[in-house]
């Protein structure tokens, strides 16, 4: 329906957007100081110029931007950062790498529940410490079940894992090749970008929630209050599509550390693994671990009858 | 019928004595073929250095593929003691092969691996106080530990040479670099103890950490009853 408005409006000549635009730059004050409420961290205090507000508010789809807009968007980006955290923060906007489809995959066998590649993601994908967000669950179930409604997400850290009776299982996004989440967008703030991952234009989500409704796997996390992230624990190394810091009610989930991964680097939570149960690569190469892994294992996706086809297997040897 | 059904008796009966004939037969042609044929025989390759195995051809459906090259940070800068011929560098300090309990020194060293089946000297090479050994005693460098565990860990070695074990470090595109045995696995107490987990998230708003009395009454898709209804 919205690709449907979009040719009519070009048909017509003038979009809607345009002409909201040419509105928007002769607004009054008064327009200025109710945008500035929807600034990340703690809008009072925030000193964002008149310019800079009126271009975030008018800022276009991520997609429909030229590649100027994408810089000056960019820009603005980090001067608001600078603003809010008083930290150098770089966005980047890196394409995906031609010939690359990034896959996962779990050793069930070998995780052991010690959770340390949620805390490695925190640090590294700029997620909100109060409340807290964050992209994976590890899941506790008792040996002989998976019965993922009974499961523990708050096993206490006061006692050993593994526990003796137990398997973990953690989840995070698993970038299915057929994403429920974008088709229940209603705005298209959510697609799958090339590489396969499925990406989220935090200006451009508006905070229904509707993709986390149709997300069969826990995997996206709405800000319902403004994050909270202190000054020292803020990665400058950003993503516009992955960590880069988000504001009050918008969605956000995991990204595979595109910022990251993008360049060749392994994943946050691949690297912080003390078991190696994760591996990580390309599925389009037939040399790399994860086909090894996906050929040589026994394999298993969740909730595979639901044809989401997710790129993230567990397996167990 | 009835000549039908003699016939039928008469065929099956030679039928039987024909088959226990020619089991007959089949045991005797095993008795010949236990014993080996030693010109069709052939040994199992043998590698004249343990780092050969890094050249070794696996078929994957069909499709021939060499081991990957990787490179394993070094262990040597990593070992307390190295090298050894600091202190194993004169005849006083020979190797004693008699299986005991280390009390002077080596004394933090339990030998849990094997359960009582090796010593020292099965891993530690006698002439050669700063290598390993192989079971052929060929020396193996303390960096290539990998050569060394796949003796008896064949499977996994496998697995840890194309990517299936162990831990790939820093990138999955360009050179490989992987994490050796010995950086996770304690050779002489190789199962890795548990440990307290990363603090637990904080329970999200709205949600309960176990389940409420509502829950624990009713199957999910039925209605909670009114208060103050009939029955």
């Amino acid at each position: 329906m919205n690709k449907d408005t979009t040719l009519k409006e070009k048909k017509a000549g003038v979009s809607r957007r345009k002409a909201l635009k040419a509105f928007g730059l002769g607004a009054t004050v008064a327009a200025g100081a109710a945008v500035a409420s929807a600034t990340p961290g703690k809008p009072s205090k925030v000193d964002i110029s008149f310019d800079d507000q009126m271009g975030n508010y008018f800022q276009d789809h991520y997609k429909k931007m030229t590649k100027e807009e994408i810089k000056e968007a960019l820009a603005r980006l980090e001067r608001r950062y600078k603003a809010t955290y008083d930290v150098d923060i770089k966005v980047d906007n890196m394409p995906a790498q031609p010939g690359v489809l990034f896959g996962y995959a779990l050793n069930i066998s070998k995780c052991k529940g010690y959770r340390e590649c949620v805390k490695a993601c925190t640090e590294t994908n700029n997620q909100s410490r109060d409340p807290e967000i964050q992209f994976i669950r590890v899941l506790e179930m008792d040996k002989g079940s998976m019965n993922m409604e009974e499961a523990n997400h708050y096993f206490s850290d006061d006692e050993t894992v593994p526990k003796p009776d137990k398997w973990y299982l953690p989840i995070q996004c698993h970038q299915c090749e057929n994403p429920p989440c974008v088709k229940a967008c209603p705005v298209e703030a959510t697609w799958k970008e090339p590489d396969g991952i499925t990406v989220i234009d935090y200006n451009w989500c508006i905070g229904c929630r509707m993709c986390m409704n149709a997300c069969p796997y826990w995997a996206r996390r709405f800000n319902w209050k403004a994050p909270s992230l202190p000054k020292e624990d803020i990665n400058p190394v950003t993503h516009y599509l992955a960590n880069r810091p988000r504001e009050k009610g918008v969605v956000e989930k995991c990204f595979f550390c595109l910022q990251k991964t993008r360049k060749g680097e392994m994943p946050a939570c691949q690297e912080a693994c003390p078991t190696g149960a994760r591996v990580f690569g390309n599925l389009l190469d037939p040399n790399s671990e994860i086909r090894y892994v996906l050929e040589h294992k026994n394999i298993f996706r969740l909730k595979e009858d639901l044809q989401t086809e997710p790129k993230f297997w567990y397996y167990s040897d | 019928m009835k000549k039908l059904l003699k016939l039928l008796l008469i065929a099956s009966l030679i039928f039987m004595a024909g088959g226990l004939a020619w089991g007959q037969d089949e045991d005797e042609e095993q008795d010949n073929s236990i014993r080996s044929n030693p010109e069709n025989f052939e040994p199992a390759t043998q590698l004249e250095k343990p780092s050969d195995l890094l050249k070794s051809e696996h078929v994957f459906r069909q499709v021939l593929r060499t081991v990957p090259t990787f490179t394993v940070d070094p262990r040597e800068e990593e070992m307390d003691a190295y090298p050894c011929t600091d202190c194993h560098d004169n005849d006083e300090q020979m190797p004693n092969a008699e299986i005991r309990n280390l009390e002077e020194d080596h004394e933090s060293i339990q030998l849990v691996h094997g359960n009582g089946r090796f010593w020292c000297l099965t891993c530690h090479n006698e002439d050669d106080r700063d290598q390993l050994t192989s079971l052929k005693n060929q020396p193996i460098s303390f960096n290539e530990s990998y050569l060394l565990c796949g003796q008896c860990h064949f499977q996994r070695q496998k697995d840890f040479f194309y990517g299936g074990h162990g831990k790939r470090k820093g990138n999955w595109q360009g050179d490989r670099k992987l994490s050796t045995c010995t950086e996770c696995h304690n050779p002489h107490v190789p199962q890795i103890k548990g440990r307290n987990p990363v603090a637990q998230p904080k329970i999200r708003t709205g949600l309960s950490p176990t389940k409420t009395v509502h829950q624990v009454k009713y199957k999910p898709w039925e209605i909670k009853p009114k208060a103050g209804a009939a029955h």
